[in-house]
């Protein structure tokens, strides 16, 4: 990987070669390069002093300590760009927490810059770090907010290298996220075969109580993993309405098509709906409801063009969904339904700009829904929902610093997130949504471990994932995604045991099974056919040959 | 149909001391009522029919068509200013269509049946079902087993979901057990959840989570449920269908609480596959409109007493004197001339002419109620409405009436609302015309700021 490091610092050893007080702003766009300018600094000036502040933790009390205890040396600020903006929530309001946050922001900007004579009374340099995110322009408020001590700027690194996110097949965005499935119960097969029953007896001109069963029974089904029954009263319900009534059903019915693994049919379907809202909006343009639903068809069209591989249409259609439902956010500020849908947007647009290599746009996306689902979840914390959002939230958040190098900040997300999903696991143990979302987060859980170092901990935390989804995998069969997820975490354990273990037989082993449900399934889409490319390659790599189906 | 219980109570007063309880205006009468008069005809764009037709009922012979409404469900929101009659005219409304061949109308009093200050669309329709199954049990309908076992269970399942999140803060539970036989297990349950959505704010909440969380199973369930009625009131030859007639939404507390369940809850309301008349704030007529493409707004304006050029329209004037004769006996007034200044005055709101003559009486001898004890009273209520209203909306008073003199239409935006649904300010026909309360126009401060 390219990079400015040596082009960009050569000046800035040059300048700290005379101890004196400097105030030097590094902007970087990944993690790895501060590291390596703490570390240079540290081996180039052996003798001079370190302390650090965590911007986005200490007070302008614990900087003024730190420096006080400074004869001379280095005092590298972590996080600047943190200070520099001031929170507000999603209608633009301080709360009182952000009052408290905001103005201990406003003590560091404020005393960096009034006490600028006290600090050039000691030869300290002060490194401060910011992370551009994108649409910020962090030196240009550092001009504005700190002009005394900007007026003393000694140098500007802006510290690039070029990254790609690696495509890992293996860590790739997970489907279910926001949809819910659970186990039928006792009571919940009798409800779906009184249901059955009822409709069986209803006389046919009873139309209008016909309708009411047919939602109540494909839910079920749908619940209980049957999507081939599901579809097939879905058939019966379009029948017995007329063709302007139909749109909700051709929903449903891409819904579980998709669930079924049948993706070209499930486009069919919501390019359908999503036409019939387009028209309906142009005759309506000011209609709420409409808008909506036009935008959650966009939404649909997004997932599974991205499913498919056609990520510039699928980023085409997040964007129109987020436009539409930014709209309604701005003309309903108390929707919680809308506010939600706002959330979910920023999540896409994350996703997509991560797919694109745009790290720090999506960590801003990423970070927008998690303020949106951080005030959802303390207005409503007993409403699942929310807190299944603010998990995932945390989770991608978590995975974006880590690929950005930030490597405590994205264990503190994982874990955060692992302890929602968790929680929301224990409260809801029927919930396929849920447990798949538990299996999820240990799986992130062990990848950063593994980054870090932690064998141990990495494999109990990819063991337990496996555990899970095995668990969801054998009770709905039909489900495209947990076969799918399924075939994953046989990869990822096989990776695990090949790279971290050098245990080529077990590894041989886990990608056979991965390979075996890969071969079963019924449609490859994109994606799929990808992993079982990646998975056939790395049983190539073993030198071994894959175990008999 | 006796809506208050108290209607008996009231009758026309032929003494003085009768007419305190003649003008009262907080409880509302049915067109059976000696008090009711029909101001049809006499709405600007509201007519009956209109109505009806939204209902898919044929108005000559007032049979619905139910084929008309097999995928979707009439959902009519009935839009005007408060005291404008809304109630009095749905009951007269209810007492026609409830019949085999139309609907089994349930009118769900909301300022009597839940509670104003703490409410959302859930509670109006825990509400609604209670309402119908009461109207059922008198009826002698009852529901399949099967479906009231699955009711029973759902119900149960969020009860113990409610339960399990009060447990873990200490509260105090819900029963479970319903312990009755047939639609009275249900009723069980949903008169307790009522019970509770109307206690402790924490319980209430806990309640609502649970039910907006499970909302689309809820509202799928309950669809299966009043669908599985239609059939039953068929079969019993009582009525083709449900209607829901839900009064009394400008009575909840807030501005805000209202929007928050007539706009903000809009699309669950739409999920509930029943015939539905709201009754609507005038103020949130246009955003109702706006939602969803599926609503009927129908405008349900004052009487025009006057015209935009001032002059006097005398059908209105007809009905408003005859609806005053029906109250208070012609004898207790001075002169004829003291009605009709009262009428007058009233802008063509009945609630706002019972009032005016309230604190007439309150001014009057012992004999009469006389033009001295009217334009007293009219005082005293100028000056008590005027000194609630600012500068800034005085200024927006000045130019309506500016407005109005050059026959022109006032462009308004949100900052009028609290005008309107404070009935400072009156809206005609379909809200394209309004003016001021002609009661405010005689307060010394709009004199001085309006001129």
């Amino acid at each position: 990987m390219s990079d400015n490091y040596a082009e960009e610092t050569g000046l800035l050893f040059k300048l700290l070669r005379t101890p004196a007080f400097r105030f030097v702003i590094v902007s970087f766009n990944h993690y790895d390069l501060i590291h390596r300018l703490e570390a240079d600094l540290c081996s180039r000036f052996p003798n001079r002093a370190v302390a650090r502040v965590d911007c986005e933790k200490d007070t302008y009390q614990d900087i003024r300590a730190r420096f006080d205890a400074l004869s001379g040396g280095f005092l590298f600020f972590h996080n600047f760009q943190s200070v520099l903006i001031e929170q507000r929530n999603t209608h633009g309001a301080e709360t009182p927490a952000f009052a408290e946050e905001n103005l201990r922001r406003r003590h560091i900007t404020a005393g960096l810059n009034l006490h600028r004579d006290y600090w050039a009374t000691r030869p300290v340099a002060f490194i401060v770090f910011v992370r551009p995110d994108s649409g910020a322009l962090p030196l240009r408020i550092i001009m504005e907010k700190m002009p005394d001590l900007w007026s003393f700027r000694s140098l500007i690194l802006e510290l690039k290298m070029e990254y790609r996110e690696e495509k890992d097949i293996l860590s790739m965005s997970d489907r279910l996220e926001f949809q819910t499935v659970s186990a039928l119960d006792t009571q919940q097969q009798q409800e779906l075969n009184r249901l059955l029953d009822r409709l069986e007896r209803t006389p046919q001109e009873e139309v209008a109580f016909r309708l009411t069963l047919y939602p109540l029974i494909v839910d079920l089904l749908k619940e209980g993993g049957n999507y081939q029954k599901a579809l097939r009263i879905v058939q019966i319900w379009e029948i017995e309405l007329p063709e302007n009534e139909r749109v909700e059903v051709w929903r449903i019915k891409g819904e579980l098509l998709l669930r079924s693994g049948r993706m070209s049919d499930a486009l069919t379907s919501f390019e359908t709906v999503a036409r019939y809202y387009e028209r309906a909006s142009q005759g309506d343009p000011q209609n709420a409801g409409i808008s909506n639903n036009l935008a959650i068809s966009y939404q649909l069209l997004g997932k599974i063009h991205a499913d498919l591989g056609n990520l510039p249409q699928a980023l085409a259609y997040y964007e129109q969904f987020h436009q539409l439902i930014n709209e309604l956010c701005e003309a309903y500020p108390q929707n919680v339904v809308y506010k939600r849908g706002l959330a979910i947007s920023y999540q896409f647009l994350g996703i997509m700009q991560a797919d694109l290599g745009n790290l720090p746009q999506a960590l801003a996306y990423y970070e927008q829904s998690y303020q949106l689902f951080k005030e959802l979840h303390e207005a409503y914390p007993q409403n699942a929902e929310h807190k299944n959002g603010l998990a995932i939230s945390c989770r991608n958040l978590g995975n974006t610093h880590e690929t950005l190098g930030n490597l405590p900040q994205a264990l503190a997300c994982q874990e955060q997130s692992h302890q929602l999903s968790k929680e929301l696991y224990e409260a809801y143990p029927h919930n396929a949504g849920y447990k798949n979302g538990l299996a999820i987060s240990y799986r992130f859980l062990g990848k950063i471990h593994k980054v870090l170092g932690d064998l141990p901990q990495a494999l109990a935390c990819h063991e337990q994932s496996h555990q899970l989804l095995a668990e969801l995998h054998e009770a709905y069969p039909q489900n495209a995604d947990f076969k799918y997820d399924m075939a994953r975490s046989y990869a990822q354990l096989g990776l695990f045991h090949e790279q971290s273990m050098a245990n080529l037989e077990k590894a041989t082993h886990f990608y056979s099974k991965s390979l075996k449900i890969l071969q079963e399934m019924a449609e490859l889409i994109p994606m799929h056919a990808e992993l079982k490319k990646w998975v056939e390659d790395a049983i190539s790599r073993t030198g071994k040959s894959p175990e008999p189906a | 149909m006796d809506i208050s219980g108290e209607s008996e109570y009231y009758k026309k007063a032929i003494r003085m001391e009768e007419v305190d309880n003649a003008v009262r205006f907080d409880v509302p009468v049915d067109d059976k009522h000696p008090f009711f008069t029909d101001f049809s005809h006499l709405r600007g764009t509201f007519e009956e029919r209109v109505l009806f037709r939204a209902l898919n009922i044929n108005p000559k012979n007032l049979t619905y068509n139910r084929a008309n409404n097999i995928y979707n469900k009439s959902l009519v929101f009935l839009a005007g200013m408060r005291g404008s009659g809304k109630t009095t005219e749905l009951a007269k409304i209810s007492a026609k269509l409830h019949n085999p061949d139309a609907f089994f109308c349930i009118t769900c009093n909301l300022d009597t049946g839940l509670d104003t200050n703490d409410m959302e669309y859930m509670d109006i329709l825990v509400f609604q079902v209670e309402r119908l199954l009461t109207e059922l049990k008198d009826c002698s309908v009852d529901a399949d087993e099967d479906i009231l076992q699955s009711l029973e269970n759902w119900f149960s399942e969020k009860v113990t979901e409610v339960n399990t999140a009060i447990k873990r803060e200490g509260g105090f539970e819900m029963e479970v057990s319903a312990g009755a036989s047939g639609l009275l297990r249900i009723l069980g349950f949903t008169s307790r959840l009522k019970a509770n959505l109307q206690g402790s704010k924490e319980n209430a909440t806990k309640i609502r989570t649970v039910f907006r969380t499970n909302f689309t199973d809820f509202s799928r369930k309950l669809n299966e449920f009043f669908e599985h009625v239609n059939m039953k009131l068929r079969e019993k030859h009582l009525a083709q269908e449900i209607l829901f007639i839900i009064d009394g939404m400008e009575k909840v507390a807030t501005s805000d609480l209202r929007k928050k369940i007539v706009v903000d809850e809009n699309d669950r309301i739409r999920q509930i596959k029943a015939n539905t008349i709201f009754t609507l704030p005038i103020e949130l007529m246009a955003e109702t409109q706006r939602i969803a493409q599926m609503n009927t707004v129908l405008a349900f304006p004052f009487i025009k007493v006057r015209e935009k050029d001032g002059s006097v329209i005398q059908s209105a004037m007809e009905k408003f004197r005859e609806f005053v004769a029906k109250r208070i006996d012609a004898a207790l007034f001075d002169t004829p001339e003291t009605i009709d200044q009262a009428i007058l005055y009233s802008g063509g709101s009945p609630r706002e002419l019972l009032r005016i003559l309230e604190y007439a009486n309150l001014h009057a001898t012992d004999e009469q109620i006389t033009r001295e004890a009217l334009e007293k009273g009219l005082k005293k209520m100028a000056a008590q409405t005027a000194q609630y209203i600012t500068v800034e909306d005085f200024l927006k008073l000045k130019m309506l009436s500016e407005d109005n003199k050059q026959g022109l239409e006032t462009a308004v935006d949100a900052s009028w609302q609290a005008l309107i649904e404070q009935n400072i300010v009156f809206e005609y026909n379909d809200g394209t015309y309004k003016r001021v309360n002609p009661v405010v126009e005689l307060s010394g401060l709009y004199k001085r700021y309006v001129g």
